[in-house]
């Protein structure tokens, strides 16, 4: 994992698999210099005991491999970047998962391709919102797939051209408040 | 604080849209489409399944192939990923191994266009963990 917005593609599967109709992506840089990702959904949501094997790297639900590595390298990575990982379940109501990063930290992961991992997730489950916010100390910025559909008028967002604006949007947006190209902008971090 | 108001600028790309796109319905007769499962669990991801899913996802689309690209998750083949499950209208399935985006070209260009068959393909007798037990 090269980025953090593949983290948060790749953790967001674990909400769709557990029965999520909403799930929110939150990327916050704090006034402190923390960034905070955090992922909250309404899936099925997991006992206190499967939540503690969530960080076992030999832990998985899957029954194709024998290996889990979503949450354990997230974690390494917050970990690595003078951060951390929490996570929080309920059974029946659903999951919270943040991680922690110091941002001027000079081993964090870059930021990343968020926007295209938004898209990826809304266009692949029409059945589900999707949301993204997005906020620093120089504004805040949020998206939601269901929302988007509604006011495009569309059954769903797989379409190439929609895409490409919708990804574009997104991008100028998170420039305008300080995550330009896939990056913290170093202006933010310094003020 | 500027707040985004990211609604009207929804409206101004539907308006924009509606000019030319007219959106297609997929997924009614999909056994006559062909059908790309990406694998996209944690494996796939970290070895660039997105850039592979984006590029087969916006490439079929503009080389006017009726095709539904779909996501999946692991199928075990962990150490050729990111892998891609191909299936030509009428066809077996095909498993193709580390499709990177020059590979993604190849198998479009040759077996989803040609059906000529190319390297990479992941025979059907290798055994997951699952199919051992």
């Amino acid at each position: 994992m090269k980025e953090i917005a593949l983290h948060m593609l790749d953790i967001a599967e674990n909400s769709l698999d557990a029965g999520a109709t909403k799930v929110e992506l939150l990327l916050e840089l704090t006034t402190g210099g923390m960034l905070e990702f955090s992922i909250l959904d309404n899936g099925k949501g997991m006992d206190d005991e499967t939540l503690k094997m969530t960080s076992d790297p030999f832990f998985t639900s899957r029954t194709t491999r024998r290996v889990g590595m979503g949450i354990p390298l997230l974690r390494q990575h917050a970990e690595l970047a003078g951060g951390g990982l929490k996570t929080r379940s309920e059974k029946g109501k659903g999951t919270e998962l943040k991680a922690v990063f110091v941002a001027g930290h000079p081993d964090i992961q870059p930021l990343g391709d968020i926007e295209g991992c938004w898209m990826m997730l809304a266009a692949m489950h029409n059945d589900v919102n999707i949301e993204l916010r997005c906020s620093t100390p120089k504004g805040d910025f949020e998206i939601s797939s269901e929302l988007a559909r509604q006011e495009l008028e569309v059954e769903h967002l797989n379409e190439s051209a929609l895409r490409t604006e919708l990804k574009r949007l997104i991008r100028n947006n998170l420039a305008a408040i300080g995550f330009t190209d896939g990056k913290i902008d170093k202006t933010i971090l310094n003020s | 604080m500027e707040k985004i108001r990211s609604l009207a600028d929804l409206k101004k790309i539907r308006d924009e849209n509606n000019k030319g796109v007219e959106l297609r319905k997929k997924g009614e007769d999909a056994d006559k489409l062909v059908q790309v499962k990406v694998a996209m669990a944690t494996c796939g991801i970290a070895s660039g399944a997105k850039e592979t899913m984006e590029f087969l996802a916006d490439s079929l689309e503009k080389r006017g192939v009726e095709a539904v690209v779909t996501q999946t998750g692991c199928m075990g083949y962990c150490y050729a990923e990111p892998t891609i499950e191909v299936t030509l209208p009428g066809r077996d399935p095909i498993v193709f191994g580390n499709v990177n985006v020059k590979k993604a070209d190849e198998i479009i260009e040759k077996y989803i266009k040609g059906g000529e068959l190319v390297d990479g393909i992941i025979p059907v007798n290798y055994e997951t963990i699952d199919s051992k037990e």
